[in-house]
């Protein structure tokens, strides 16, 4: 088991998938670092990180099973 | 006593209800929400916003549809909120919200919201703050997509704040948010104060106190639904270029400030000591920071 990452809209398009399990990621920023070095394009582009539904601005400890989804700014009406 | 809402059991704001819609929300549709309203007399004004998608022309090539994603639980959790909030704070009938997902062609609808209230003023002040609500806190994404099948992903405009020096008028309305955000309410003049409006409306404020040999930055609040916009950040920008002095303050939020470049001092100016123990007092004794720039 490791954590679940979510991507959606522009962030989907440029990672050219909708999710993936990512191990071995103790942190928020450990993870940011990871998905940075696999998707480039990602690194200047501005997203809000939510943990299990929820939106944090700060580095957190991440747990086995956690859901995080990387959102890009929102565009819904 | 407050009135006691009659509000119909089935719109009772507590279970999360269904919002999202597969493909364009048709006018039939509409018709049919309103004429079910008919059988609740209570009610005295409906307002209704309809979210159209629009024909863009950008760089030559026509928007002919936008598609519509969502993180679903939480865009339905996020509409719960709004909801819920919406209730608690204005004095309404009853609430729909409806939103497209998957593809809305150029001139459908795709966004549904619709407030009652027994008077026109919870109405017509409801409907804005939840569609304002709706396309900054919800996770929903467009997709436009162009007549040749090309596409782009949609932005939406932000919310035209604006941010001045405040008027005499303003007081009032700073002293009663102030008092609710158990902020320092000590010498209130309105010539301290910078605030951010929306369409005329008071949503933030903040204030430089001014001491003999530095300045403090006091008095910041925004209203609750409006934050996390970066709105308080803006005024304490504001302030902070209104004066060439040092500057001090005191806050429970120390995270806020450091990210505007201030430091935690032990170096306390006298004036401050003082608030440190209102602070304490007003804020459950919470931890209390000074912080210098």
């Amino acid at each position: 088991m490791g954590i679940k990452v979510l991507y959606f809209g522009r962030i989907a398009e440029i990672c050219n998938t909708t999710s993936e399990i990512l191990t071995d990621v103790r942190d928020v920023d450990t993870l940011k670092n990871v998905i940075h070095s696999k998707y480039n394009l990602l690194l200047s582009f501005k997203y809000k990180v939510s943990i299990n539904n929820k939106i944090y601005n700060t580095n957190r400890i991440l747990n086995n099973g956690d859901e995080i989804a990387l959102l890009p700014p929102f565009s819904g009406g | 006593m407050s009135e006691i809402k009659n509000i119909p059991t089935e719109n009772k704001p507590s279970k999360i209800k269904k919002v999202f819609i597969e493909g364009a929300i048709t006018p039939e549709f509409i018709a049919n929400a309103i004429a079910k309203h008919s059988a609740k007399t209570n009610i005295g004004a409906h307002d209704i916003f309809l979210g159209q998608v629009r024909a863009d022309k950008i760089n030559d090539k026509t928007v002919a549809a936008i598609e519509y994603t969502s993180y679903h639980e939480t865009a339905e959790q996020e509409f719960h909120n709004i909801r819920e909030e919406a209730f608690r704070k204005y004095d309404l009938t009853c609430m729909h919200i409806y939103h497209s997902l998957g593809k809305v062609k150029a001139g459908e609808i795709c966004l549904f919201v619709f407030v009652s209230s027994k008077h026109r003023n919870d109405a017509f002040t409801a409907c804005r703050e939840i569609v304002e609500k709706i396309k900054s806190n919800v996770p929903i994404w467009g997709k436009e997509i162009f007549e040749d099948h090309s596409h782009q992903w949609k932005t939406n405009t932000d919310l035209k704040v604006s941010y001045q020096n405040s008027i005499l008028d303003d007081l009032d309305k700073i002293k009663e948010l102030a008092n609710k955000f158990k902020l320092d309410t000590e010498d209130l003049s309105h010539k301290d104060f910078i605030t951010a409006k929306l369409n005329g409306e008071l949503i933030g404020f903040g204030r430089l106190k001014h001491h003999t040999d530095f300045d403090e930055i006091s008095t910041i609040g925004v209203v609750g639904s409006y934050r996390k916009n970066g709105i308080g950040k803006k005024i304490v920008s504001q302030l902070m270029n209104q004066t060439s002095k040092k500057i001090y303050l005191a806050t429970v939020i120390p995270l806020f400030f450091q990210k505007l470049g201030f430091f935690n001092t032990n170096e306390i100016p006298f004036q401050l000591e003082t608030k440190i123990e209102q602070c304490h007092s007003k804020c459950h004794s919470e931890k209390v920071f000074i912080l210098t720039k």
